[in-house]
């Protein structure tokens, strides 16, 4: 029973054609995740493929063998990782970009955005401010708190805010300029 | 004429150890799985893993040899997809009023429509329903599985289904702008 097979409520029902035009998910395209492999797909596998040795040798097989996959088979390449901020200020949070000013008044909370997972540490011009285990997803740096601000006792100026992500194959690393205005 | 194996038949033939069985099966679902988690996670990355997550646990707990497989699947994956939407609730809020900045992990399944008129208009009618009638929308008419799966899929039977279909059906023709 398919939906063009079977009209709803008796009328002509233009939906099948419509959502036809969706787009989907095909064989080539499964192998990339916005021009990268399904590497993180692959690496959560493998432990779990481990519990199930009968079907170990199956996934293997399943998963599509691109060079860049087999490459996973190997040694793991560097987590990858984007560093995100926004001010908090009395006037509610703004995204912040690289480059941008942050007034006296406002901290800044972050995020970081993973595929990978692994030990965060997060840098303000070189001095570890926060660090931590983070999953696979976005995630708001010390549950959002604010971790960085304008300490009355120095001065304004640029500083450089760095995520570095460190996994099985190395330590992959995002960073912002921000300003601190009088 | 070929007769293919069904989905029950080649997990029994992968639990004997047929290898190349566990790969037909695979290979006949997961682009329809990926698709429709893509649609409901917005993150082609995500999609991917909670789909290889759903054979992973085909293979180390198999369910009972009863309805539909297909259907199976796609109620794991779509209970791990909602399981990762729950989780992205919490600092969503915060996040989604920067929304605007904040670019996604990977493309949109609708990024690639902008240019199909039709295509783009359904995108953006589905996105403005709730996530219960998207999620029966999209199995009937994307993936074309029939009421009875789709009522295995979302645990009720077929009567509420169709039910909830027509209710979604109204909403989404609301949405899309018809009289």
């Amino acid at each position: 029973m398919s939906p063009t097979s079977e009209p709803p409520d008796g009328a002509p029902d233009p939906w099948p054609e419509r959502f036809a035009a969706l787009p989907v998910v095909s064989g080539p395209a499964w192998e990339r995740v916005s021009g990268e492999p399904t590497r993180a797909a692959v690496r959560r596998v493998v432990p779990l493929v481990s519990l199930v040795a009968t079907a170990a040798g199956a996934l293997w097989v399943m998963v599509p063998t691109t060079g860049s996959l087999q490459r996973d088979r190997g040694a793991a390449p560097p987590p990858r990782v984007r560093l995100e901020a926004a001010a908090e200020g009395p006037a509610g949070l703004r995204p912040l970009r690289d480059g941008d000013v942050v007034a006296r008044t406002e901290r800044v909370v972050f995020r970081v955005a993973t595929p990978d997972g692994g030990t965060l540490r997060v840098d303000e011009s070189g001095t570890a401010i926060w660090s931590g285990e983070i999953g696979v997803g976005a995630s708001a740096v010390g549950d959002g708190s604010s971790i960085a601000w304008r300490p009355d006792d120095e001065g304004v100026g640029t500083r450089t805010y760095e995520a570095t992500l460190c996994g099985p194959g190395g330590c992959a690393g995002d960073r912002l300029l921000l300003t601190w205005a009088p | 004429m070929v007769i293919e194996p069904t989905d029950w038949e080649l997990l029994d033939a992968h639990r004997a150890g047929d290898r190349s069985a566990f790969r037909t099966l695979f290979t006949r679902h997961r682009d329809g799985l990926t698709t429709f988690a893509w649609r409901l996670l917005d993150r082609r990355e995500e999609a991917e893993e909670v789909v290889v997550d759903a054979f992973v646990r085909l293979m180390s707990q198999p369910p009972q040899p009863q309805g539909s497989l297909r259907a199976w699947l796609y109620t794991v994956v779509h209970r791990s997809a909602l399981d990762r939407l729950r989780r992205r609730s919490r600092w969503g809020r915060v996040w989604d009023r920067l929304a605007q900045w904040v670019a996604p992990d990977v493309a949109s399944p609708f990024d690639r429509v902008a240019e199909d008129e039709v295509a783009s208009r359904l995108a953006r009618a589905l996105a403005a329903l709730p996530e219960p009638h998207r999620v029966v929308l999209l199995l009937f008419y994307a993936d074309e599985l029939p009421t009875k799966e789709i009522a295995q899929i979302l645990d009720c039977d077929d009567q509420q289904v169709r039910s909830r279909l027509s209710y979604a059906r109204r909403l989404l023709r609301d949405a899309w702008g018809e009289p």
